[in-house]
């Protein structure tokens, strides 16, 4: 609103200090020239010269000239200021008729007006562009901001999620208690949580990995759960050419994870998980299974199975909406999610 | 000789507690269990004097399944993230241990055990009105034998009935020994409110208040009850719905 009201007094303003400066040139220059057409000349110039501003700040807003192309703006001023020109001279000479007197004036002062008129909209044009500069520069710095402080944030939730305290601090704990029992265990173990928590580590949320990879790091997520509890049982089923496509980090073990913690960390007995990786409609597609409680799972918080940000994270990705389905079947819980890949 | 019973859902961990147990030959591990229904189970046969509780476990966790003993043994939390601590020290238990923990740090907890040994149950201190900070999103009960766990939002409301509490769901009525006030505090941030001395109610239940016969009100719910509502539960009500 307030730009808006700005950019008004500026088609208005600036023409009308113009035209007051042709109304007093006049009446200085030549008084003997009739007093009426002297003020309907600059009423007339000043109307027109607004219009003109206004079609060029308009042009200057919505018309972006190509870089080294810039004196296509020159150009639409001085076309603009010659049009001005002769349609307000036409006009005036109509108006005018047989004052000899004016008539006159009028052709001698002609380069003054023209000066003029290319004046105010070189001016108005300066003051749009800077204008139009400095809010855009400041929208796209906000846009840059919200997408750092976005990207940030993920970063040091995955982060957070990913070092899950409980399971990083039961996993010293099984190590611990290998150490004294069972040494070759305890030092698989302690390498393998080693291989995890430097992959997280290393990981950008914003990469592309290979699907490969991607399944070798939750595998080794799954194996340290194996040792941890050994009523866990996980099933792979992979088609060997997925393993060459490229994917986003951080969405395989997420989902993982969350079979693991409604699957393994509610359900008391023993727990099969089955995960399968499989190319089809063009997309990586992921199908994990897991049995779950069905009165535990009402009274966690958030309602469901905190897949959310999957959702999002696939919706901002790719775009689209029904990439990820879940159902459950009795007790069991699936989840399926596709992955584009580009031809 | 004391008995003990470890509960914790992984072995390793239950291993752990009865290696360092080795050097206290005055203790004796009666049983092991995975989680806390296996818990219940052996604490009521077998009556230990302590158990080495895990917190986090399928189904019901450790202090869900405190609430559920009727005589809790003496009780020392061995648990590997400290989020808890707090409200076990409210469950007044003996120790809180961290894991991994060192066998002086261990031994240290056997000694306070050994120390305390006759300070009785914990079960009055789960009961301490109005100090458990801890936030509750559901309720576990005993019901005909079986372990129920009730999410906050099916329960109606919740009804002070002497030494027990009366929990309301739309199907069914469930008893359990605990104070009402303990209930207010476990549940404030999940909708509940105190609307009389006997009723603690869930607000988004309540469709309507209606104006009772003379001074007194009634809360209307959704499934046709009708609740009592005091003066001062009437005040609490017009702030929490903003009215």
């Amino acid at each position: 609103m307030k730009s808006k009201s700005f950019s008004f007094l500026l088609y208005i303003v600036l023409p009308s200090i113009a035209g007051i400066f042709s109304v007093w040139g006049l009446i200085l220059n030549a008084t003997l020239v009739n007093r009426n057409l002297a003020m309907l000349d600059a009423i007339l110039s000043t109307i027109l010269l607004a219009l003109f501003a206004t079609v060029l700040a308009n042009v200057i807003r919505y018309y972006r000239p190509s870089n080294g192309k810039e004196y296509m703006l020159l150009l639409w001023i001085f076309t603009l200021g010659l049009l001005w020109f002769f349609i307000s001279n036409g006009l005036l000479k109509m108006i005018v008729k047989n004052d000899e007197v004016y008539l006159n004036l009028i052709k001698t002062t002609s380069w003054l007006r023209y000066f003029m008129a290319n004046l105010v909209l070189v001016c108005i044009s300066l003051v749009t562009w800077i204008r139009r500069q400095a809010i855009s520069d400041s929208k796209q710095n906000l846009r840059f901001l919200a997408t750092q402080e976005l990207a940030k944030e993920a970063e040091l939730h995955s982060l957070r999620q990913q070092l899950q305290p409980h399971f990083l601090f039961n996993s010293l704990n099984s190590i611990y208690s290998l150490i004294g029992t069972e040494p070759v265990k305890a030092r698989n173990m302690l390498q393998q949580l080693s291989e995890f928590l430097r992959s997280t580590l290393r990981r950008d949320a914003s990469q592309m990995i290979d699907t490969s990879e991607e399944i070798l790091q939750t595998k080794i997520y799954l194996e340290i759960e194996m040792v941890r509890f050994p009523r866990l049982e996980v099933h792979w089923e992979i088609e060997p050419q997925c393993e060459n496509f490229k994917m986003p980090v951080l969405l395989l073990q997420p989902l993982v994870e969350n079979a693991i913690k409604f699957g393994l960390y509610d359900v008391r007995n023993s727990v099969n998980i089955s995960i399968q990786v499989f190319f089809k409609n063009d997309a990586i597609n992921i199908r994990i299974s897991n049995p779950f409680d069905i009165e535990s799972i009402k009274s966690h918080t958030g309602v469901g199975f905190g897949l959310e940000n999957i959702r999002r994270r696939l919706y901002l990705l790719y775009g689209r909406k029904d990439l990820i389905e879940t159902r459950t079947n009795e007790n069991i819980f699936v989840v399926a999610i596709q992955i584009p890949q580009l031809k | 000789m004391k008995k003990a019973i470890v509960i914790d859902d992984e072995f390793l961990a239950r291993n752990m507690v009865k290696e360092c147990l080795l050097q206290h030959t005055e203790i004796e591990i009666v049983a092991e269990c995975a989680d806390g229904f296996e818990g219940i189970k052996a604490i009521q046969e077998l009556k230990p004097d302590l158990i080495f509780l895990d917190i986090q476990m399928p189904r019901i966790n450790g202090f869900e399944m405190l609430e559920l003993i009727d005589e809790p043994p003496s009780v020392i939390f061995a648990t590997a993230f400290d989020e808890f601590a707090l409200k076990a020290f409210e469950a007044n238990a003996i120790d809180y241990l961290l894991k991994p923990f060192s066998q002086i740090r261990f031994d240290q907890a056997i000694k306070k055990f050994l120390q305390n040994a006759n300070i009785g149950s914990i079960e009055k201190l789960l009961k301490t009105e109005g100090k458990s900070e801890f936030e509750a999103s559901r309720v576990v009960v005993k019901h005909h034998g079986n372990i129920r766990i009730i999410p906050a939002i099916d329960i109606l409301y919740i009804e002070a009935w002497d030494d027990y509490v009366k929990i309301h769901t739309a199907e069914n009525v469930f008893v359990k020994k605990q104070t009402l006030t303990f209930y207010e505090n476990a549940l404030s941030n999940k909708d509940f409110l105190r609307v009389h001395r006997s009723f603690l109610v869930n607000i988004s239940q309540v469709t309507s208040i209606d104006q009772g016969s003379g001074e007194n009100r009634e809360l209307r719910l959704r499934n046709g009850f009708h609740l009592p509502v005091s003066r001062s539960g009437y005040q609490k009500l017009k702030v929490a719905l903003g009215i």
